[in-house]
């Protein structure tokens, strides 16, 4: 059987390649979507995050796509033509568009999602402030240690400067302590750093300390600690 | 001809890919025909680099981010700390340029540190400076320097650069010249340049004091070779170390109160740095005071950066390192850790190539100073706590990469190049002060950051300098008297609030892309435009306050030239709005205008000058005040008078006082006191207050000593309008009304000269000696009111030895101040 093209279908055949074509090389298929789910440094889901998509790198204008905002799950979804984006999750209070605000949340460095027009793609977005960003980076760097802090007072309850945070293992007599804080300011603050365990802990004015002069009380150190307050040649009381 | 080391290397460099190593060339070395430079070049002091006519050097881009400590740019550079002679010839010119293609800023460009250049028939183009020239030497002749970012730069009063018979053209700026060099371009031209053709600017020299330690000079009491300590180790008195010390896992080194350690300088590879120094692998603790501090440095006779290594903390990040009131001098780095949790506090870290560097660590830097070192800071990969720092006289200041950044009350002054650069990772900048460097801080590629209540003022260059960053925040910083733009911004999404930009020598903000809002800032009295828009994209800016001046003129955009985007400015602010000055103290010249807010006792330290313009308010918090120890102008005039007063209005006493102390040159002229203690105190000062009214303080005016001149002021409605303590003054042509006491004088009146003034209707006395006064007061011709004179007058007429006012002759008519003739 002779397969026959009328003219008017090889026309109609010829527009359509033709308008597929202009299209960049996309095809005329429907849009998938995009989806995923917004959640903070805790991994909690994040309610009313927008996730802002762009057909370039740069993400410093207005977006070319924006989603719905995300549901109390976190979860959003947006349908997008076929193509390569960047795409950053912002959580703003009132405008959907614009900087954030001082308290916003925001993704960071923009990802890059290619739809390929072959189904839905899922992606995941983590939003943070500045803050959580800076604590984030600081707690990594201390999976060995705990950090003890607090402040190094007088018997009056007054903040003691170029004083320091000390802690021994029991038992040890060697001139320096395992541990010493750094010299303390006119807010007596002070930070330990040391692995978890017990320790005696006291606090000192010179270096190297008499330290039959000073006063130690034990206490367990099992996680991050940071009103421990020391009073200088007493026990230390823990102001929380 | 070549040396063959040299074709080695060069051969080497071109087959694989370039490093950030780099290459010290050990003698007298001479290049022709084609040189490809893949990684930096050194010529140190006493070397002599020669380049034969002819010779044609191409420069590769450098993809690392590593600068070695004794070179000056991340970019590939030549820097010249010996000799450079390249003396080409018209039929064969010598040619500096890219590996590839045209385009400036890829290659670092000529860097003469402290050598001597002679450049001859070169074409210099690609760079980011085509010849840097910092404390050293240049003659340039008949050669062309074109499409580079800077064509040239000159800096520092010890640099001579002279130009003659030479093009520099089409290159961002032609030929910079900065903090006094010496230049001279006889018979060149310097034209056709894209942003300026030359540019001058000088800081004002600060003689701020710098820190420093002393240790003592005793004979050490050990010494060491190469040594690894097997236990902990307690070092007291003086150490000389000749080797390097190596502080295994689980063993201390601890350095007690005034020990001084001494490295003696080993250069086993000729490279010109000492190779001696301390490795730490254990723990370090290097606990000093500020009564007996640490020190650690040269040995050698003649000391100088480089002597020795450094103190390295490799792989220690469990309990804290601790460097405290140390002073850490003539390294190469001083500190340099890896991978290590260290507290830097209370230290003194100078002359060194470089202070401190580190990476993947987690460091405290806290009360020190760093100055007279290449560059400050450098850290990568790290969470950094930077607080109460001064960073001044380095090449550069604080180079950060990839960081976690709290920086919060520091002082980044007077630094040749920047004084605060990061690139990506996340910063939190507070009240910190930026004055006086080439660049104020520049940061790239960031999307998250804070950059809140700082001052960046009087950098040669931009203040704060924006380069592709999101989700940034700019509120409440003081940003004034920059030599280009206050702020610039290119690709940048920011909220810019509450800020106060004014008085920067070209634009307040130069935009080339921003997304984002400005809005509630005063934008006063910038050179050129309050903003200018060089980008398509409009410009949201609602609610500003644009300094009273017309906005058409002040804001150049899409009005000015088409192709531009628009500066959305709607709803500008009739009034500055209030701007609370961030700090306690005044650190450097610094000028007020609009609405300032004072919330603390604050200071104008030695040295620095304050300026406040006319119309200016300053309102002063409860209990706050203005202390001058540098020099206050505060010059209003007849129809902008400059108002000290206080925030709550609430009468004599809401604020403390505005006090002179040996502030002398201070002018005080068309002002406003009111609500004091006391409007002007003012110790050891020559001073002249002119033209000022001073009404419901508890006191108007008091001073020790002098010379003080008084004239053609207002004193009403204080308890007392004026004091004198032992006082050298004239006090004339002033009306002094409605005070319960005109003028007081405490003690040793002798030395006032009071005449020509209206001193009436003062509820107790227009004048009152006090107890402690022997002396006679000069107060001849004022007008006293009606009645008799001494009625207003208590002295020695009516206490005994005390002295008395002379009061006659006196005038018969009341005098007119100037103002109102």
């Amino acid at each position: 059987m002779k397969l026959v093209i009328s003219p008017s279908l090889l026309v109609f055949s010829l527009i359509l390649v033709f308008s597929i074509s202009c299209q960049g090389g996309a095809t005329a298929a429907e849009p998938y979507l995009l989806k995923g789910k917004v959640t903070d440094v805790e991994g909690k889901p994040v309610e009313d995050a927008v996730i802002f998509i762009y057909q370039s790198t740069n993400t410093k204008k207005q977006p070319d796509f924006a989603s719905p905002k995300s549901d109390r799950e976190g979860r959003f979804r947006i349908a997008l033509p076929p193509g390569k984006y960047w795409a950053v999750a912002r959580v703003r209070k009132d405008e959907e568009v614009g900087p954030v605000p001082s308290r916003g949340r925001h993704s960071g460095e923009p990802a890059e999602i290619e739809m390929r027009g072959e189904g839905d793609v899922e992606k995941d977005f983590v939003v943070a402030d500045i803050r959580e960003i800076a604590r984030m980076g600081a707690k990594t760097r201390r999976e060995a240690v705990v950090m003890v802090a607090g402040r190094i007072l007088d018997g009056d309850g007054k903040p003691v400067r170029m004083a320091y945070a000390l802690a021994k293992k029991g038992g040890d007599l060697s001139e320096v302590p395992d541990y010493l804080s750094g010299w303390t300011d006119e807010t007596g603050y002070y930070a330990l750093y040391l692995p978890r365990g017990k320790y005696h802990l006291g606090a000192a004015a010179s270096f190297p300390s008499d330290e039959g002069n000073l006063s130690f009380t034990e206490v367990i150190i099992d996680g991050d600690k940071k009103d421990i307050d020391i009073i200088m040649n007493t026990p230390f009381h823990n102001s929380q | 001809m070549i040396r063959p080391i040299a074709i080695v290397f060069l051969l080497i460099a071109v087959q694989f890919p370039s490093t950030a190593s780099a290459t010290v060339l050990p003698s007298d070395t001479v290049w022709a025909g084609e040189v490809i430079v893949s990684e930096d070049v050194l010529v140190p002091a006493g070397i002599t680099l020669t380049i034969k006519p002819g010779t044609t050097i191409r420069v590769a881009l450098s993809d690392s981010t590593k600068m070695e400590p004794e070179f000056m740019s991340p970019l590939t550079e030549i820097t010249i700390r010996g000799r450079l002679i390249a003396e080409g010839t018209k039929d064969a010119p010598i040619s500096f340029n890219r590996v590839e293609g045209d385009g400036a800023g890829s290659w670092a460009g000529i860097i003469i540190d402290g050598g001597t250049a002679y450049l001859k028939s070169c074409t210099i183009q690609g760079a980011e400076t085509g010849v840097y020239a910092l404390n050293g030497a240049l003659l340039v002749e008949d050669s062309l320097i074109t499409k580079n970012q800077y064509g040239l730069v000159a800096e520092d009063k010890k640099t001579s650069a002279i130009i003659r018979n030479s093009l520099v053209t089409e290159n961002d700026c032609g030929l910079l010249s900065l903090n006094g060099a010496g230049t001279d371009t006889s018979g060149s031209i310097i034209s056709g340049n894209k942003k300026k053709d030359i540019y001058s600017s000088t800081a004002r020299e600060h003689q701020r004091p710098l820190r420093q330690y002393s240790g003592d000079n005793k004979e050490p009491v050990r010494r060491y070779g190469d040594e690894v300590l097997l236990t902990d180790t307690i070092w007291r008195g003086n150490i000389e170390i000749d080797g390097i010390i190596r502080v295994p896992e689980r063993v201390r080194l601890i350095v007690t109160p005034g020990t001084v350690v001494e490295f003696k300088k080993k250069d086993t590879n000729g490279d010109g740095i000492g190779e001696n120094g301390l490795l730490i692998q254990g723990l370090l603790i290097a606990k000093g005071t500020l009564e007996k501090p640490i020190i650690f440095r040269s040995a050698e006779k003649d000391k100088a950066a480089g002597d020795w290594d450094a103190i390295n903390i490799m792989n220690s990040n469990g309990a804290q390192n601790l460097v405290e009131y140390c002073q850490i001098e003539n390294a190469y780095r001083a500190l340099h850790f890896h991978f290590s949790r260290v507290m830097v506090n209370g230290a003194v870290i100078r002359n060194n190539y470089r202070g401190i560097q580190f990476q993947e660590s987690s460091v405290e830097i806290r009360g020190s100073a760093l100055y007279g070192n290449k560059s400050g800071v450098r850290a990568r990969d790290s969470e950094l706590v930077f607080e109460d720092n001064d960073v001044s006289g380095n090449y550069r200041g604080i180079d950060l990469f990839r960081d976690n950044l709290t920086a919060r009350g520091n002082r980044l002054m007077s630094n040749l190049m920047e004084g605060v650069k990061v690139r990506e990772g996340v910063s939190i900048f507070k009240e910190n002060f930026i004055d006086g460097n080439r660049y104020g801080l520049m940061v790239t590629d960031s999307y998250y950051g804070n950059f809140e209540r700082n001052a960046l003022t009087n950098n040669a260059e931009t203040g704060f300098s924006m380069k592709n960053m999101d989700n940034i925040e700019v509120l409440g910083n003081y940003i004034s008297g920059n030599g280009f733009n206050g702020i610039s911004v290119q690709n940048v999404r920011a909220t810019i609030r509450g800020n106060h930009i004014s008085a920067n020598r070209e634009r307040g903000i130069g935009i080339i892309s921003f997304d984002g809002t400005i809005t509630g800032n005063n934008l006063a009295k910038n050179g050129l435009y309050a903003i200018g828009l060089e980008g398509p994209g409009d410009v949201s800016a609602p609610l500003n306050w644009w300094g009273g001046d017309d906005l058409e003129k002040v804001i150049f955009d899409k009005n000015d030239e088409s192709s531009r985007g628009q500066v959305l400015h709607e709803r500008a602010s009739a009034d500055p709005f209030p701007y609370e000055w961030p700090f306690r103290t005044v650190p450097a010249d610094i000028t007020w205008g609009g609405d300032i807010v004072v919330q603390s006792a604050t200071t104008v330290t030695p040295g620095s000058i304050l300026t406040i313009l006319p119309k200016t308010r300053v309102e002063f918090a409860e209990g706050s005040g203005l202390s001058v120890r540098g020099k206050i102008i505060a010059e209003g005039d007849r129809g902008g008078k400059i108002t000290f007063t206080s925030l709550q209005k609430k009468g004599a006493s809401d604020w403390d006082e505005l006090l002179l102390d040996s502030a002398n040159g201070s002018v005080i002229a068309h002002c406003v006191f009111e609500y004091a203690t006391w409007g002007v105190h003012s110790h050891f000062t020559g001073l002249t207050v002119s033209d000022s009214l001073f009404r419901k303080n508890y006191g108007g005016m008091r001073f020790m000593s002098g010379p003080v001149e008084v004239k053609h002021s207002i004193f009403e409605g204080n308890y007392i309008g004026l004091r004198s303590y032992k006082g050298k003054a004239l006090i004339t042509e002033n009306i002094i009304t409605g005070n319960e006491i005109g003028i007081f004088v405490r003690e040793k009146g002798g030395g006032l000269t009071v005449n020509r003034n209206n001193i009436f209707a003062n509820s107790r006395y227009g004048i009152r000696v006090g107890d402690a006064n022997d002396e006679d007061v000069n107060a001849r011709e004022n007008w006293w009111g009606t009645g008799n004179p001494s009625d207003a007058i208590f002295d020695g007429r009516r206490e005994p030895d005390i002295g008395l006012v002379l009061y006659e002759p006196y005038l018969k008519e009341p005098y007119t101040l100037p103002e109102n003739k």
